[in-house]
């Protein structure tokens, strides 16, 4: 048994062993896990993917003569300007008008604020006695900004189902390229190197727990959207979507090889953005569940030609079978694609697992624990 | 025996040239037509050719002597490695299995001898990482 305050103290000198989730599985295998969490104190974890609920509020500061910004637009793009004067909100999926081949939307504009491009900022107002400035057209940089933050209301979906299609043409959906007849199948986690894949009751992750977002640091505000407990689970771990956190985190010290805009195929826009999540191993359990596999892990499988609410169950698979290249179905072999990098979601957990090691990020105790219950509701459709 | 790949453009003077007979019989060659569309500006053939590499280079100078613009493609696929971010959205559309990842290091590999220029992988990166200029 092991306290934060213990685990922290050697953060600081220097001290903390610190392993990331893939590689503590053989520590574990090994050793056990009453010894191995003797021995280490953080397990990092890290994932790189596709992040629809994302998006950034970003403050402009005021011109001379000011504005009331209501209509805005970034490089095009519209930003949510139905707040205080020069306050907005810029979400992944708002697509600039007219983008022709290749769509272009917030999660770009994002990752070009954090590598440090110009953006072009039109905006319109009403004009007002204390803001008489109807129109303005400049450009900033990040670093104009009084404060450019993340607030993602869904984040790091633990677990995700794979995804295939049964007619007889492709679907582009945001599970990607989906061939006909069950040609392929699409898959989209790091899991065993998945944040809460890897703490699945979230016994130490919770509201104020400070974790990697996107090259900085960033906190869990809340849970996520869509937050739901209710999943069936397969060794102690939910086998398809099931909890989700709400992020944020200060744009100015991300980076963007760690954020990256998306144009999904007649899907439209995202983001993907690199989170990792340390687990203090506080005792045996928290080990051994930081220590799961990838042949532990298992998703199901579903058919994107139906509505979701029809959606039979196709399978499960491990992500071991997924990672392989081509699973089984029924005697026939479907090939996979992963759609979250797991080069860059060990990327991750390699950086975070260094910050820690060289005692300059600290771990948190939550503040609050997040919900032991949620269902997600359907939105009825009522006349 | 030796594979090589080239694109052929025709104008509207050669646009008809049978191409592929020529080549089967007179040099002995076995032409895999990878992709051939009419545009415009005249017409595109992507070519592979196996054979030895003399007739091949026969070939060569035989079509270019026919007025056919021929230029080695070995790499149909232009991969943007800043804009790649290794994710794997490519692996499973391919028709020839042109994407492997790197076993220890999860980089996606572009395995160009299999390519045949087909495109299928061009709409299938969320990171417009992959083009294919004809």
């Amino acid at each position: 048994m092991k306290t934060y305050g213990e685990i922290n103290e050697r953060i600081r000198r220097k001290k903390a062993v610190v392993y990331t989730a893939e590689e503590v599985i053989d520590l574990v295998r090994s050793k056990g896990p009453e010894k191995a969490a003797e021995k280490v104190d953080v397990v990092t974890t890290g994932t790189f993917g596709a992040m629809c609920s994302s998006g950034a509020f970003l403050n402009f500061g005021h011109s001379d003569p000011p504005i009331r910004m209501t209509d805005i637009r970034l490089n095009g793009v519209e930003a949510y300007g139905g707040l205080a004067a020069v306050d907005a909100y810029i979400g992944s999926t708002a697509m600039r008008e007219n983008s022709g081949e290749f769509g272009y939307g917030g999660g770009h504009v994002i990752e070009e604020l954090i590598a440090g491009n110009r953006v072009r900022l039109r905006a319109w107002g009403p004009g007002t006695d204390c803001y008489v400035r109807k129109d303005i057209d400049t450009y900033i940089t990040l670093d104009d900004l009084n404060e450019a933050y993340m607030f993602n209301p869904r984040n790091v979906y633990q677990n995700y189902s794979a995804a295939t299609n049964t007619l007889d043409r492709t679907l582009y959906t945001y599970m990607g390229k989906l061939l006909p007849r069950m040609k392929n199948i699409t898959y989209s986690t790091s899991g065993q190197l998945s944040p809460l894949l890897n703490d699945p009751h979230l016994e130490t992750i919770g509201g104020g727990t400070r974790i990697f977002l996107g090259g900085g640091e960033g906190y869990v505000a809340w849970q996520g959207t869509q937050y739901d407990t209710a999943a069936p689970e397969r060794n102690g771990v939910p086998v398809n979507g099931s909890r989700t956190l709400a992020l944020m985190g200060d744009m100015k010290q991300m980076d963007h090889d760690y954020v990256r805009g998306m144009d999904v195929h007649r899907y439209g826009t995202s983001i993907a953005i690199g989170v990792g999540i340390p687990i203090p191993i506080l005792n045996a359990d928290i080990m051994k569940r930081a220590a799961v596999s990838d042949e532990d892990l298992y998703t199901t499988l579903v058919d994107y030609s139906v509505t979701e609410k029809g959606r039979a169950a196709l399978g499960e698979y491990s992500y071991a079978e997924l990672r392989s290249g081509t699973v089984d179905y029924e005697g026939h072999k479907i090939r996979t694609s992963p759609l979250s990098s797991y080069r860059k979601a060990r990327q991750v957990a390699e950086k975070l697992k260094d910050w820690i090691e060289n005692g300059e990020f600290l771990l948190t105790e939550p503040i609050f624990r997040l919900p032991e219950t949620g269902t997600v509701k359907p939105l009825e459709v009522r006349r | 025996m030796i594979q090589k790949r080239y694109k052929l453009r025709f104008s509207d003077d050669n646009l008809q040239e049978s191409v592929a007979y020529i080549l089967v019989s007179k040099f002995n060659i076995q032409p895999n037509i990878l992709r051939a569309e009419v545009r415009d500006d005249g017409g595109v053939m992507v070519l592979e050719m196996k054979g030895t590499q003399e007739n091949i280079d026969a070939s060569v100078v035989y079509l270019s002597d026919a007025g056919i613009s021929i230029r080695a493609f070995d790499k149909q696929i232009i991969k943007n490695q800043d804009a790649c971010v290794d994710c794997g959205a490519c692996i499973s559309v391919c028709p020839t299995r042109c994407f492997t990842p790197d076993p220890e290091t999860w980089e996606i590999v572009l395995n160009y001898e299999k390519c045949i220029a087909c495109g299928t992988c061009l709409n299938a990166c969320p990171f417009h990482a992959l083009s294919l200029p004809l």
